[in-house]
């Protein structure tokens, strides 16, 4: 058997010279994302500190880790509740906005009709109206079907907040699966529903699922509205969270505690769908 | 030649025509499910639409809502005329200019190292996206916390380099400074992300071709990719200009305001106008102004934007 | 015609090809934004008939067959398939199946699941679905692919599948968009020949659009070809070639294509003066009621001969300016010589020439000519050398229309 020498990696000048170029490239990247991470790395390990670590004079940046701060800021106050009623209020207006964005947008992305591109533009429009703009108004016309301080004002809200958004992100998902799928299903002998569930669905998943996690994303870190619109017992977690600072104590290991867990299921689900949410985010000028 | 001769029984099929529900239903049936959706969103829009038109043009206050008189033009010439008000623009627009343009331009910067990869890129721009997905009270907690005077860790920090301790929220001269630098954290993860698929998004051959030319990175980046990307910016700038106009949640946090008036912004002024005074004429009036303030701001970047760009 | 009588012997019922599979009567389509797709299109396609619409791009063959599939709505006229008028039904009451240009499979579906779905909609059982699947994966080679994914299979993979999920339950009627196009040149040989067999195995009425005229040529029992949304000629492929409707058909069909140039009648019709050369024409051969003056006339590339024999016995001077092996035959390139054409007769055929008979460059085109020979010639470039060919492969055009004046003589083939 005659074998080949293997070539030795020869180390051109050229080389050399794209390795250190990679190896200062990542240190860099490395030292922006830790001074990026470093306030959420200490609100986590603040929320993991015991008793009174939190005010020591040298701060410590290593600490064994102890969830009593966690377990207080469920059995001293009623944060759990206002977790549970963010949960309730952040899933239903998600549901509510896909069930109505995807019925607004399929026609929008399919079906020709007139005016397509000015309704498709007016409700992109509603996003840019600055919330405090139109919270007096809405705020009185809740007021007046008795449901401020029902947790439904918000579940309304949100839904009105996030639709814009749902619709023309989902528009675009639609827009981009290719109409002779459909068009097959249909000459298969499928009718519009049964095609729209079978096929237009799953194939459109991954969209509607970054669609989704961004109105969950928006309407679990909303205060404006959570703040005015909710009354004691329906108050959202992050009216929640204003009520630890107290003038007279302030106690800060449960404070970064009850942050952590208002920021843990956001960044769960950021992570997961990393690769879509940048899509959402820009309204799908970037695929 | 069309040689088959087999006929056709026309007319023997039923054809309905216009009228009738089937008619309706066929030629409408598409569009129908739309009707509940755009039901809510025209209702939720144009009735606070209408409403805050209105109610601007009267002057009411809530702590007596009984008196309710016709002003006309009354609060938007107050508002014009009002000091606070200028104060609250040049404010704004001072927080929003100054943090959208850093943040697009660390954002960019930050893309640009990530642009082609490395070992551990992957686990890096996990954290780096972490902060935009924080809920903005948090981030006003959590700041208040670290720049607090006595305990705060950037104290801990400032007064190691001699510095001394500084009250980042209570100094006049550094409030502003300091809400900018927050959103800068919160937002420049968000551009970054549409910055990097946005230069994942250039065709590789105009660059090679580029580089064929005899064209140096730097160049090939001003000339080319800039260009490029011109749209994704856009739409990223445009975005990040309607969040930042909104900022709200980090002031009530943190500053409230102050001190004196040099964090009072539109949106805060509105808020205090409507629910501290409760003088809800004159909050919406100052509402609409804020409106087209922020639709020109807008309209007037993405135009600068695109056509600086395109002429290139 | 024959082999398409044998395709109705397997066919039930039709007796004498009477019955029409498919008809369009009178079928236009306007698009929402003014465009006219098709202008009253009329025609018959016979039960168990291979039909290939062909066309340049935007001629309206694609908007027939989805107005023949219920997918775009005809501004209108009726679309009847087997005596039924199916005009207000939409996709999935029509009875048809449909092979698209993407295929079009759903990729969340692996290749059974695929070829099954048609079937789960009529809500047969599982196990008529699977016997069904099972007999058209054999037929189609795809026994081995049941549970990969489109996006795991090859180009001519997924055509297969796309073709198996028309096969698998018996429909009025196929449908085929340009299905091959995305297929590479051997591969769309082979298919070719492939769904030529399927067709003649099960006898279904296919219609078969593709802006390919081999395709059109070596597939259809009949063409439709169309242009600008208007049916410019429905015939058998040999018919097309040789007796085209118009100068457009003619310019179509072939490859390469006709060479066309503008000539002169004589006043007693019984000479043509083409490229200053002045042609007799047998009586046969004449056009006969066709006023004195401009014709466009058209000389297939390989109707030329590089030697004088019975069929080729009019002679043409030629300076070759290009010559391209095609390994048994040479494509021999030339300028016709500059005509000292009348001034008056350039000048009111210039302006006689509507666009359906020539589009843009009169001059240029009617000056280039490519004559096909056999690669025996000893031609070259800048050479002048004399090429033969006959009256009887002259086709006449009306110079302002384009129509027909006179068209080929049917091609007698001298039996050995």
């Amino acid at each position: 058997m005659i074998s080949a020498t293997p070539a030795m990696p020869r180390r051109s000048p050229l080389r050399t010279r794209a390795r250190i170029l990679t190896a200062t490239r990542a240190g860099a990247a490395l030292i922006v994302s830790l001074l990026f991470f470093a306030p959420i790395y200490w609100m986590i390990l603040t929320a993991l500190k015991s008793g009174n670590e939190a005010f020591k004079a040298t701060p410590s940046l290593i600490v064994w880790p102890d969830f009593e701060n966690f377990a207080l800021v469920f059995t001293q106050s009623n944060f759990g509740l206002a977790l549970s009623t963010s949960l309730f209020v952040s899933v239903t207006s998600t549901v509510l906005c896909l069930v109505l964005g995807a019925s607004i947008a399929y026609p929008l992305a399919r079906v020709k009709m007139r005016g397509q591109k000015h309704i498709a533009f007016w409700i992109l429009s509603l996003r840019i109206i600055p919330p405090i703009a139109v919270i007096i108004p809405l705020f009185l016309l809740l007021r007046s079907v008795g449901l401020t301080g029902s947790i439904w004002s918000l579940v309304i809200v949100y839904t009105y907040m996030n639709l814009p958004l749902t619709v023309w992100l989902l528009r675009g998902f639609f827009a981009d699966l290719p109409t002779e799928i459909e068009e097959a299903s249909f000459v298969d002998g499928a009718g519009r529903l049964r095609t729209f569930i079978g096929i237009t669905l799953p194939l459109t998943a991954p969209g509607l699922i970054a669609t989704a996690l961004l109105c969950f994303i928006f309407a679990w870190n909303e205060f404006l509205f959570a703040n005015i619109l909710t009354g004691a017992a329906t108050r959202t977690a992050p009216v929640g969270l204003t009520e630890y600072v107290t003038p007279v104590s302030v106690e800060w290991n449960k404070i970064m505690a009850a942050g952590t867990l208002v920021v843990l299921p956001v960044w769960i689900g950021a992570l997961a769908a990393q690769r879509y949410l940048v899509r959402g985010l820009t309204l799908g000028a970037v695929k | 030649m069309p040689d088959s001769t087999a006929t056709l029984t026309r007319g023997a099929v039923h054809r309905s025509g216009r009228g009738g529900w089937s008619w309706f239903a066929r030629r409408y049936g598409a569009i129908l499910p739309m009707a509940p959706g755009m039901l809510f969103l025209v209702v939720m829009s144009i009735y606070p639409t209408i409403y805050s038109l209105v109610i601007s043009l009267f002057r009411w206050n809530l702590s007596d809502p009984t008196r309710m008189r016709f002003g006309g033009w009354h609060n938007f010439g107050l508002l014009l005329t009002d000091v606070t008000f200028w104060n609250a623009v040049g404010v704004t627009f001072k927080f929003v200019l100054i943090a959208v343009s850093l943040e697009l331009i660390l954002g960019l910067a930050i893309a640009l190292l990530f642009f082609q990869r490395f070992p551990g890129d992957r686990f890096l721009r996990a954290l780096l996206i972490l902060p935009m997905v924080v809920a903005p009270v948090v981030v006003g907690l959590l700041s208040r916390y670290m720049l607090n005077v006595q305990f705060g860790i950037i104290t801990f920090l400032t007064e190691a380099l001699g510095l001394g301790r500084i009250d980042f929220f209570g100094e006049p001269n550094l409030a502003l400074g300091t809400l900018i630098v927050i959103d800068i954290w919160q937002w420049t993860p968000f551009m970054f992300l549409i910055m990097l698929a946005a230069l994942q998004g250039v065709p590789e051959d105009i660059i090679e071709a580029a580089k064929v030319d005899g064209a140096r990175p730097v160049r090939i980046f001003f000339d080319h990719i800039l260009h490029l990307i011109r749209y994704p910016v856009a739409v990223a700038v445009a975005l990040r200009l309607i969040d930042a106009f909104r900022v709200y949640d980090i002031i009530f946090m943190t500053t409230r305001g102050g001190p004196i008036d040099v964090t009072q912004t539109l949106s805060w002024q509105i808020y205090d106008a409507g629910f501290k005074s409760l003088d809800i004429g004159y909050a919406a009036a100052y509402s609409w102004l804020m409106l087209i303030i922020v639709v020109a701001t807008v309209t007037l970047v993405l135009r600068l934007l695109l056509n600086e760009q395109a002429s290139r | 015609m024959t082999a398409y009588s044998s395709i109705k012997d397997v066919t039930p019922g039709v007796s004498d090809g009477k019955v029409a599979g498919i008809e369009f009567a009178a079928v236009n389509m306007t698009f929402a934004d003014g465009t006219t797709a098709l202008k009253s299109l009329d025609l018959t396609i016979e039960e168990g008939e291979f039909v290939v619409f062909v066309g340049p791009s935007g001629c309206g063959k694609s908007t027939a067959l989805r107005i023949l599939a219920g997918l775009e709505q005809a501004t209108g006229g009726t679309v009847a398939i087997k005596g039924r008028d199916v005009t207000d039904l939409g996709p999935q009451q029509r009875d048809i199946a449909m092979v698209f240009q993407s295929y079009a499979l759903y990729p969340h579906k692996s290749v059974y699941e695929n070829l099954a779905y048609p079937l789960r909609i009529r809500g047969l059982d599982k196990g008529t679905i699977e016997t069904a699947v099972a007999g058209v994966a054999d037929l189609l080679g795809l026994t081995a692919l049941l549970k990969r994914k489109p996006g795991a299979l090859s180009g001519g993979q997924r055509q297969r599948v796309a073709m198996g999920r028309a096969l698998v339950r018996n429909p009025e009627a196929f449908l085929m968009d340009e299905p091959l196009s995305n297929l590479d040149a051997a591969l769309r040989v082979e298919m070719r020949g492939e769904i030529k067999r399927l067709h003649r195995r099960l006898g279904v009425t296919t219609v078969y659009v593709t802006h390919d005229q081999v395709e059109a040529m070596t597939m259809g029992d009949r063409v439709a070809v169309l242009r600008g949304g208007e049916l410019q000629q429905f015939d058998a492929p040999q018919r097309l070639y040789e007796q085209p409707a118009n100068m457009f058909v003619a310019s179509f069909i072939g490859s390469p294509a006709i060479n066309l140039a503008m000539a002169a009648i004589g006043a007693e019709s019984s000479v043509m003066t083409l490229a200053g050369t002045e042609i007799g024409l047998p009586p046969s051969r004449r056009p006969e009621g066709h006023p004195a003056g401009p014709v466009m006339v058209g000389i297939r590339p390989e109707a030329f001969s590089y030697r004088r024999d019975l069929e080729h016995d009019v002679s043409l001077t030629i300076t070759p300016d290009l010559i391209e092996s095609l390994g048994a035959e040479l494509l021999v390139h030339f300028a016709l010589p500059a005509a000292p054409v009348p001034v008056a007769l350039t000048s009111s055929a210039k302006s006689a020439v509507s666009p359906i008979a020539l589009s843009g460059n009169a001059a240029e085109m009617s000056t280039r000519f490519i004559a096909k020979l056999d690669a025996r010639c000893a031609y070259a470039v800048g050479k002048p050398a004399t090429v033969w060919f006959s009256t009887d492969h002259l086709m006449l055009f009306e110079a302002a229309t384009g129509r027909t004046i006179l068209a080929s003589a049917p091609m007698i083939k001298l039996s050995v």
